[in-house]
């Protein structure tokens, strides 16, 4: 049974306020088989707009510089995903199905509520900030998503910013729940001193020490940032022909990370806290240009050996969210099959291929006259200090 | 007082008024499994719902998202019954809980319900009833009869007791419209097949019994005319007069060569037969006797449901232009009309005995 809880819509104004927009949601997840589509609608005074068209775009960008440090009139931007619809007037041969959603926010805003829907790509790339030091300004660099919508005699002609309304969106990934093999690796040592080597063996039990980062564009600069660390020397030194086995734990925290200049979140929406980013899930070696940040994690577990230098491993990882308890499947209506296949067993009777309600019953459209239960929440945020003007993460 | 009429006409509702799009309205998309709610399904683009009309206030219709391709509501209470292929589900509405859910083995292709909490499922093969109490699942009643192979099937129903069942199909055959029906005796468990359009159970009292009889009655027309039958099924109750059997005509009017017998609802309380005809004409027959009491054509458009309407002890119909009306007996004129329309003094002073009705005061031989 769905337990639909009143939905809260974020909505949003061009500073005009002759179009708005409308969301379900901020945050759009990658389940890995599947990704939330980019749905919702937009309420357009057609007095207003009259002969000119209504378009939304959904833009991923890698922000790689400052804008205040552009003197030279470059921007540091570079666009990795961009998708244009028309939205008004609507355009028949791009009709599809409305999702749940978009048709109960048609129902309740009327003739004047045109919808409108992305899919992204397998591919796309997830929301990623990296984090500012402490004086910084500007908007911080990563890669990050609007969805733009604004009124336009065509296609190519450039928004304005008095009749636009531009949303921060973030596409997030969650991981799959394959559980993937433990980690282990060894390294040997030789020492010229003694005729054993020193076998350091290391098993990582999903802890991460350092977060490693790759910048891919057009220079494969590197970035790496200690996120925790632990040193002992507890139990050492370590006499010849020893084992010795401990279990060290480390919590990687962004609270204990604020300072780190270029440390990489999860993408930022409000100036609120996210948390460290997810580690990037490359499917293709291909597409790692369009990525603009791949986040990886690995632990290096380093031992100092006396008189010998030092033998070090490193461990691959991958940090992300743990996937969330199971959601409500894509907003989009079941279709429901009218032919299962059922193999004759007649005591199995219970094996139902899919167990959904054939109606629900939470929801109410209700008869004309009576609300649909709708929350409008704006969808402003507060705007970076220092930072004026209708450039915003909004 | 002649000219007045022994039935009375009452127009309930007009679906399109309440928003229901008139090509949802017909056989295949909406339902009436009692005078107390209208179940339509629609379907725009790709989402399907369903709209539920309770007649207690029919102006405010629900709607609801489904992926359901048949939904019955139960004839008392706000429990509503959904299936798609082989999945059937029972929710409690006010509750907004789903009660039961069940896959069959094979598709239902016909159900309804045949009392407060039972329902009649029907496959190509079988019939099975599902009881709402805690657990239970569908359980198989009886094989279906091969004469109806080929039928679409319109109707299924009981007597009270859920002793004796009827499976209605009907087929196109040679440019007519053939009624088959399968009866079954639970206690013989035999069946009979029997050539019918539209038939019904009623439990009726005469006049010198203590005891009510279990009727069947049955219309069919042949291409040699129109028949009702009325007969009585299972042994009678100890120290009852069994019911003797009738055989009536039923007259078509010309003008209505292609005409048939649609349904059939029954009053216990009044003891007349309403049957009604594809064409829209509806017949009103003395249980008993077997006599014509009236017959009109009151719709122009087929009525294509029909169920009993316990206010009046009528029928309610919906016709395809989603007019909701029912007909009932008009206990004023009733006994003055049989009296002098029809000149039938012995059926009048039945029907005022039976009916305490008034208008026989001339009848009560001293």
């Amino acid at each position: 049974m769905y337990e639909v809880q009143t939905p809260i819509v974020f909505k949003k104004s061009s500073p005009n306020s002759k179009i708005t927009c409308y969301l379900g949601k901020r945050d759009f997840i990658d389940y890995m088989d599947h990704i939330d589509p980019i749905d919702g609608v937009v309420l357009v005074d057609p007095e207003y707009v009259k002969e000119r068209k209504v378009y939304a775009c959904v833009l991923a960008a890698f922000r790689y510089g400052r804008e205040d440090l552009d003197v030279l009139g470059l921007t540091f931007r570079k666009d990795l995903f961009c998708s244009t619809q028309q939205i008004y007037p609507p355009m028949d041969d791009q009709k599809k199905p409305l999702t749940h959603l978009q048709q109960r926010l048609l129902r309740k805003l009327g003739p004047n509520a045109y919808p409108f829907y992305f899919e992204m790509p397998s591919n796309a790339p997830s929301s990623v900030t990296l984090q500012p030091a402490a004086g910084d300004t500007g908007k911080p660099c990563g890669v990050d998503y609007e969805l733009k919508t604004y009124v336009a005699e065509t296609v190519e002609e450039k928004p304005h910013k008095r009749n636009s309304v531009r949303l921060a969106i973030r596409k997030l990934t969650y991981a799959p729940e394959t559980p993937a093999p433990q980690p282990v690796i060894e390294a040997h040592k030789d020492f010229m001193m003694s005729p054993a080597p020193l076998h350091l063996e290391c098993t990582l039990d999903k802890e991460v020490l350092k977060q490693y980062a790759e910048i891919c564009m057009f220079t494969n600069a590197h970035y790496k940032c200690t996120v925790a660390e632990l040193e002992t020397d507890e139990g050492f030194p370590i006499t010849p022909c020893t084992n010795l086995t401990k279990v060290y734990s480390l919590i990687p925290l962004l609270v204990n990370n604020k300072d780190k200049r270029g440390l990489a979140l999860d993408g930022k929406l409000k100036h609120e806290d996210t948390n460290l980013a997810s580690s990037t899930i490359i499917r293709n070696a291909t597409q790692k240009e369009n990525l603009g940040i791949i986040v990886q994690y690995k632990v290096k577990v380093k031992v100092i050996v006396a008189m010998g230098g030092d033998l070090a491993v490193e461990l691959p990882f991958t940090l992300t969210h743990p996937k969330p308890p199971p959601t409500p499947p894509p907003s989009r209506q079941i279709e429901y099959s009218t032919s299962f296949n059922h193999h004759g067993s007649g005591d199995n009777n219970n094996d139902i291929p899919v167990d959904h309600n054939l109606i629900q019953l939470d929801t109410n459209y209700g008869s004309a006259g009576q609300d649909d239960d709708f929350i409008f929440e704006e969808f402003a945020r507060i705007r970076l200090k220092g930072h004026d003007g209708d450039d915003t993460e909004a | 007082m002649t000219g007045q009429l022994p039935i009375k006409f009452q127009e309930h509702l007009q679906l399109q008024n309440v928003g229901i799009n008139v090509s949802n309205i017909g056989f295949s998309s909406l339902t009436m499994e009692s005078d107390k709610f209208i179940c339509v399904r629609e379907k725009v683009n790709d989402t399907a719902s369903v709209i539920i009309i309770d007649m207690a206030d029919p102006q405010n219709p629900i709607k609801r998202p489904i992926t359901a391709d048949s939904a019955i509501m139960n004839p008392a209470s706000k429990v509503i019954a959904l299936k798609a292929a082989k999945t059937l589900q029972i929710f409690n509405i006010e509750l907004r809980s789903r009660m039961k859910t069940y896959n069959m083995v094979e598709d239902c292709i016909f159900w309804k319900w045949v009392s407060v909490n039972t329902i009649g499922i029907v496959t190509e093969t079988s019939v099975y009833h599902w009881t709402m109490e805690g657990e239970s699942q569908p359980v198989k009643v009886f094989d279906r009869h091969q004469s109806l192979q080929g039928c679409q099937i319109i109707n299924y129903r009981t007597d009270e007791a859920l002793q004796w069942l009827l499976v209605i199909g009907i087929q196109a055959q040679d440019s007519r419209v053939v009624g088959r029906m399968q009866l079954y005796s639970v206690e013989r468990k035999v069946s009979q097949p029997i050539e019918g359009h539209a038939a019904a159970f009623t439990q009726f009292k005469l006049e010198n019994n203590k005891k009510p009889s279990t009727l069947f009655s049955f219309a069919v027309r042949s291409p040699t005319g129109g028949k009702l039958h009325i007969i009585e099924v299972g042994a009678p109750a100890p120290d009852n007069q069994p019911f003797q059997k009738k055989a009536i005509d039923v007259q078509f009017p010309a003008e209505a060569p292609n005409d048939f017998p649609v349904a059939m609802q029954t009053s216990s309380k009044h003891g007349v037969i309403f049957l009604v005809t594809k064409y829209g004409y509806v017949h009103v027959f003395d249980i008993e006797s077997g006599t014509l009491i009236y017959m009109n054509r009151i719709s122009a458009d087929t009525m294509f449901v029909t169920a009993p309407y316990e206010p009046t002890s009528g029928i309610i119909a919906v016709n395809r232009k989603g007019q909701v009306l029912s007909v009932s007996i008009d206990e004023e004129n009733l006994v003055s009309y049989i009296q002098n329309s029809l000149s039938n003094q012995e059926l009048a002073y039945k029907l005022a005995v039976r009916c305490n009705l008034p208008g026989a005061d001339q009848l009560f031989v001293a």
